[in-house]
């Protein structure tokens, strides 16, 4: 891992189109501004570990989930 | 085109029915080709998001709207323009679910899946806010009075 130290107000380039900006240092918490190009997606760390979590659990179903969700539709339909 | 799937078989799609995932599901960043399957009417709103890349791969998924009535978010400006959107009709919003028992059903409202009909491009959007959870359940929805309209809080 490349470690590179910043002050407050300095930034940090990637690549000639993402900027990272150090705008506030307050004890434990570092305030970041980010500039990159729409095509590039940010995330937090922890959602995004949360989420990827979340959707490989999705994908384990038992085959019986077809008439699990056969009867949820028709619940759903009955209380529509 | 024909998809082969473990769970449904061999599918014939149309070319312009395969979804493309411009920023991929989370943790499948190395499949971005999906098709949609209904297997018959009776399990609507939910409906299978199919891997064309990877056989083994669906992810069951639904209207959100349907179970959720007040369910809403904001797309950033770069999510409008990486997806071709112009107006809220160009796209479709779908959640997945996740199913470990007819008890247990929950689906993920805090990273929808926007798909853009223009171009049938899509994307799992992850909504930073804290709102939503990513493991709603469903089955509360069903004894609805109300108290349930607005999703829990995380």
């Amino acid at each position: 891992m490349l470690i590179l130290s910043r002050n407050k107000g300095q930034k940090i380039m990637i690549n000639d189109n993402i900027v990272l900006s150090i705008l506030e240092i307050n004890g434990e918490q570092v305030r970041i501004g980010i500039e990159a190009p729409s095509n590039i997606t940010i995330y937090r760390e922890e959602i995004y570990e949360a989420i990827k979590e979340q959707n490989q659990h999705a994908v384990d179903f038992n085959e019986d989930i077809q008439e699990i969700l056969h009867q949820l539709a028709s619940q759903k339909k009955d209380k529509d | 085109m024909i998809v082969n799937t473990r769970r449904f078989g061999s599918i014939e799609v149309e070319d312009e029915q395969v979804i493309t995932f411009v920023a991929p599901v989370l943790g499948f960043g190395d499949l971005e080709k999906y098709i949609m399957v209904q297997p018959d009417e009776d399990r609507h709103p939910f409906e299978f998001l199919q891997s064309v890349e990877n056989e083994d791969l669906t992810f069951i998924v639904t209207d959100p709207f349907v179970f959720f009535k007040d369910y809403e978010f904001q797309l950033d400006s770069h999510w409008l323009e990486s997806l071709n959107i112009e107006s809220v009709e160009d796209i479709r919003v779908l959640v997945i679910v996740t199913a470990r028992s007819a008890q247990d059903i929950t689906c993920n409202l805090k990273a929808p899946i926007v798909i853009s009909r223009v171009g049938n491009i899509a994307a799992q959007i992850v909504l930073d806010q804290g709102k939503y959870s990513t493991q709603q359940p469903l089955i509360k929805v069903k004894r609805g009075d109300g108290v349930d309209a607005n999703p829990i809080k995380e």
